[in-house]
């Protein structure tokens, strides 16, 4: 027989991973726990409860981060079981109003900030030479949080690649990889923008898509085909492409035999490490700066707490999502570290704005571009 | 409660309102449907069957005593049952609002108050989790040495409350010789505390009875708890014998030689066979003995030469240590949701039992009889899954498949009817650590006989309106 994991997690399971569940930690409800939803999944599709703005307003508090997967022996999706159910309450019209609100955004800017479309890659197309396609090059997807909100991350990325010696490529067109309108139930909207982009996309005539985005690479890579939209180009995170470039030689790292006197923690995204499996990649990175001292933190790679953006957490509940990254920044900071690094421009967003000044946070395209010249 | 309607709904809430505020009060479905259960098994083919379970009114959090103080006067006011809550992980169906009311969640109270580093004292709220205190301790270099299989999803209210046991209680003993000193809120709504002291003679040990309470006598709000440095090692041994028997005596040898192995687990042929998977040979009828030896190393070498002695003239087989190692990797494996459980309607629980040494096998087998001959497709295997210098616990393990959950639900109710009986017949208790709740309810009177009326009698006193998880511990 077939097993059905909203029964296994909902009904049968003694609540075995209770104490990971980020969100739950922070509310001490059992009815936000992994159990706890799927329970309420289960009376949902039987339909023993009409499931009205509560109910929702519950299944909107997860983080879709994995970590309760994790720590389950029968590796219940919990994330993949909310979001099914996320998007039956859209259609009943019991969605959180950010969550609607940002279906809206999306549909007339292609992106969840409402940030003019024209604008998106205008700064990048500015400071850039070649703006003509190269086939066979690297196709950079800047991302919207990158296009947006940290800049300074697409600044970076571009520096990289075009040190990296090959340069690279911007999509016309760009729209929102869909991460964003997945997690929250926009399962249309998010079909819409990855049949749009794999065509942009396979376009440009690269054999390398790179993204910043921990986000824009699990739903590229992952998600794309699972809606009936494989790319094929080749999707690479950052962390990936850098790592690549280093091994072959592209991008040099002066090494010398100075102390390693800078000390690094490193936040994995959830959606690069947990849900894609890159652990090391960014760490090889940053091992090649010889004085990084990388210090663990003491939830790390499999075990990773979510920095509280993900799953529309920061979008529906911003002050709930601030405490479970304040939480991330303490553990960050009790390892002694200085600077904290992430791969994630959604990551790194987040972290940087509840580190209240206690941990310089670098995404890793900033890291390497600052310390490129000046560390070895 | 819920007969009394909205109009009295509104009151209540308002009331609650004002004591804990509109954000730590919930009562929408989705919140109710979550609180209406623990993780007692039977609730598992209930509610695959579509059956309902009684829901609370209200779920609270409270932040500190003082709130729940009000909240219990409240409570005594409207005549409102309180039903304390802290993982919702009981087994016994100990937070299950079968009078409706209020449903107190602790786990807002989840701090640690203070490290005492001399006197190796450690004083908590009752939310904190298991495996949280654990980590935190670890990290001071000390442990709770409390490794209940409950550890992810439990709390220490829920611990002493339930008087639970951990895989280490041979050496260190259960929850209730670790308790130091506590606070309790009274059903009157009176903060009472029970200073730690080592030992006293100042009258009965009241600490006593409320550990174990369930709920009933009142909310416990802060425990003081014995720590222990983290040991320098810890070591496991494995052993194969040709029956029950022979295990049993040599753990009983063991202890008269002054050995405290930190673990005992013995498991039954059935037992075996499931933890084993073919990694061991197993006679028909054999059993198999995990020892696990903690502390310095001179004594770890020591007792496991001692234990090891006994063993082997026993005529016990030492099988590799790692598959006892492998065991303690993996002890919360089998709690998890599996293929085989998850399929139809097949049930399972465990009827945890103890008894001296003098009943401890004549238990064993009566318990094991009288289920399997009453009850045709039930299987009933076992380890002995804690043992002291007088006797041990058995955890009797049952499962069936049936047709349909109902078929189940009555199976289940059966089953632990006849378990419950055959071990009252021998002389055993009818649970070791995990508590009465509701499945046990309805045995205390037999259980105890007399001397329960002595516990209805401090519960009429300290809880004249009942308003304290009434239904459970039978009271
Ligand atoms: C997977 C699993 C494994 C288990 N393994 C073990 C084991 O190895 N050993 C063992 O002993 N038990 C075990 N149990 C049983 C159970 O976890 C324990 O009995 C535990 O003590 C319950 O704690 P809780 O916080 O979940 O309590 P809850 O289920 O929330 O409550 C249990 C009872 O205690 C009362 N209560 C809770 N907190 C307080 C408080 N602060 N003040 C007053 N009353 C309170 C409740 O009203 C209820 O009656 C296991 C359970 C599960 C699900
Ligand atoms: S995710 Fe797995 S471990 Fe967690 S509650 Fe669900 S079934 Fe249990
Ligand atoms: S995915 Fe993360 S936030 Fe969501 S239930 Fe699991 S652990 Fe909690």
């Amino acid at each position: 027989m077939t097993l059905d994991p909203v029964v296994m997690c909902g009904v049968e399971c003694m609540k075995m991973c209770r104490f990971v569940c980020i969100v739950a930690n922070q509310l001490k409800l059992e009815t936000v726990a992994p159990y706890g939803k799927c329970l309420i999944a289960y009376y949902l599709r039987n339909e023993a409860i009409k499931g009205g703005k509560r109910t929702a307003e519950v299944i909107y508090q997860c983080a879709t981060c994995g970590l309760c997967t994790e720590w389950c022996l029968p590796r219940v999706d919990v994330p993949e079981i909310v979001k099914d159910v996320r998007a039956k309450l859209l259609e009943k019209d019991v969605a959180p109003e950010a969550t609607v609100e940002l279906g809206e955004r999306a549909r007339s800017e292609r992106n969840p900030y409402g940030e003019p479309h024209n604008k998106r890659l205008a700064a990048l197309r500015k400071g850039k030479k070649n703006g003509k396609k190269k086939e066979g090059g690297v196709a950079y997807f800047v991302g919207c949080t990158s296009a947006y909100k940290q800049p300074s991350i697409a600044k970076a990325t571009a520096e990289i690649l075009e040190q990296a010696g090959d340069g690279f490529t911007l999509i016309d067109e760009e729209w929102c990889c869909g991460a964003p309108l997945l997690s929250t139930g926009h399962r249309e909207l998010a079909a819409e923008h990855a049949k749009h982009n794999k065509e942009v996309i396979e376009r440009s005539g690269c054999d390398i898509v790179v993204t910043s985005c921990a986000g824009c690479y699990m739903t590229l890579s992952r998600d794309y085909p699972k809606m009936g939209f494989p790319l094929k180009t080749r999707v690479l995170h950052l962390s990936q492409y850098l790592w690549k470039v280093i091994e072959e030689g592209k991008l040099e790292i002066r090494k010398t035999s100075r102390e390693k006197d800078l000390k690094v923690t490193y936040h994995d995204p959830c959606h690069l490490g947990r849900h894609m499996g890159v652990y090391e990649e960014p760490r090889s990175v940053l091992n090649s700066f010889a004085r990084v001292q990388l210090i663990e933190m003491e939830w790390s790679k499999r075990n990773s707490k979510c920095c509280g953006s993900g799953g529309g957490l920061q979008l529906n509940f911003p002050e709930l999502s601030r405490k479970i990254g304040m939480e991330r920044i303490r553990e960050a900071t009790a390892t002694g570290a200085e600077i904290l690094v992430t791969a994630c421009p959604f990551c790194k967003n987040q972290l940087e704005g509840v580190s209240e000044g206690k941990i310089k946070v670098y995404d890793l395209s900033e890291f390497v571009a600052k310390h490129l010249k000046t560390l070895e | 409660m819920s007969e009394r309607g909205a109009f009295w709904r509104n009151i209540v809430y308002e009331e609650i309102v004002g004591i804990v505020g509109q954000k730590n009060v919930y009562c929408d479905e989705a919140d109710l449907l979550c609180y209406s259960r623990d993780a007692w098994q039977l609730t598992v083919p209930w509610i695959k069957g579509g059956g309902e379970l009684p829901k609370p009114d209200f779920i609270v959090h409270p932040e500190n005593a003082e709130q729940i103080s009000e909240i219990v006067k409240l409570a005594n006011r409207f005549r409102i049952p309180l039903i304390p809550f802290g993982g919702g992980a009981g087994v016994c169906g100990g937070t299950i609002p079968v009078h409706g009311g209020i449903v107190v969640d602790l786990k807002k109270m989840d701090r640690i108050v203070k490290v005492d580093h001399k006197s190796l004292l450690v004083t908590v709220q009752p939310g904190i989790l298991g495996e949280v205190l654990e980590r935190e301790l670890n990290k001071m270099g000390y442990t709770l040495p409390h490794y209940p299989a409950s550890m992810y999803c439990s709390t220490v209210g829920g611990f002493v409350a339930c008087r639970s046991a951990g895989s280490l209680s041979s050496k260190y003993g259960k929850i209730e010789d670790m308790v130091a000193g506590m606070e309790v809120v009274i059903p009157t709504g009176e903060i009472i505390r029970i200073k730690p002291v080592p030992r006293s003679s100042t009258g009965p040990d009241l600490k006593q009875l409320f550990i174990g309470s369930e709920g009933t006598l009142g909310i416990i709000t802060e425990v003081t708890l014995k720590i222990k440095h983290l040991p320098e090692e810890r070591r496991f041994k494995a052993f194969i014998f040709k029956n029950l028997h022979s295990g049993i005596e040599s753990v009983i040898k063991i202890f008269r030689k002054g050995v405290k192995p930190c673990v005992i687990r013995l498991y039954d042929y059935i037992d075996a066979q499931f933890t084993l998977k073919g990694k061991a040979e197993i006679p028909e009828g054999g059993s198999y003995l995990i020892l696990g030896f903690d502390g310095s190393r001179e004594i770890v070498d020591l007792e496991e030469k001692i234990a090891t002695g006994i063993c082997l003239e026993e005529g016990g087989v030492e099988v590799s240590r790692e598959l006892a190692e492998h065991w303690w990797r993996h002890r919360y494996d089998m709690y998890y949701p599996d293929a085989f459980r998850s399929s139809y309607s097949i049930i399972a629980d465990t009827v945890d039992v103890a008894a001296p040494y003098d009943k401890l096998e004549e238990l064993y087998w009566t318990i094991k009889r009288t289920v399997e001959e009453r009850n045709p497709g039930v299987t009933m295997m076992a380890h002995f899954s804690h043992f002291y210098e007088d006797g041990g616990s058995i955890y009797m393990i049952f499962f069936t498949q049936q047709q349909d959950h109902e078929r189940a639900v009555k199976v289940y109710n059966s089953v632990w009817k006849d378990a419950l009986e055959a071990c009252l017949k021998v002389g055993g208790t009818i649970s070791h650590h995990h508590g009465v709740g509701l499945v046990r309810a309805g045995w205390m009177h037999k259980e105890h006989g007399k001397a329960f009326d002595i516990l209805k009698a401090i519960k009429r006193a300290l809880d004249p309106n009942n308003i304290m998880n009434p239904g459970k511990l039978g009271l």
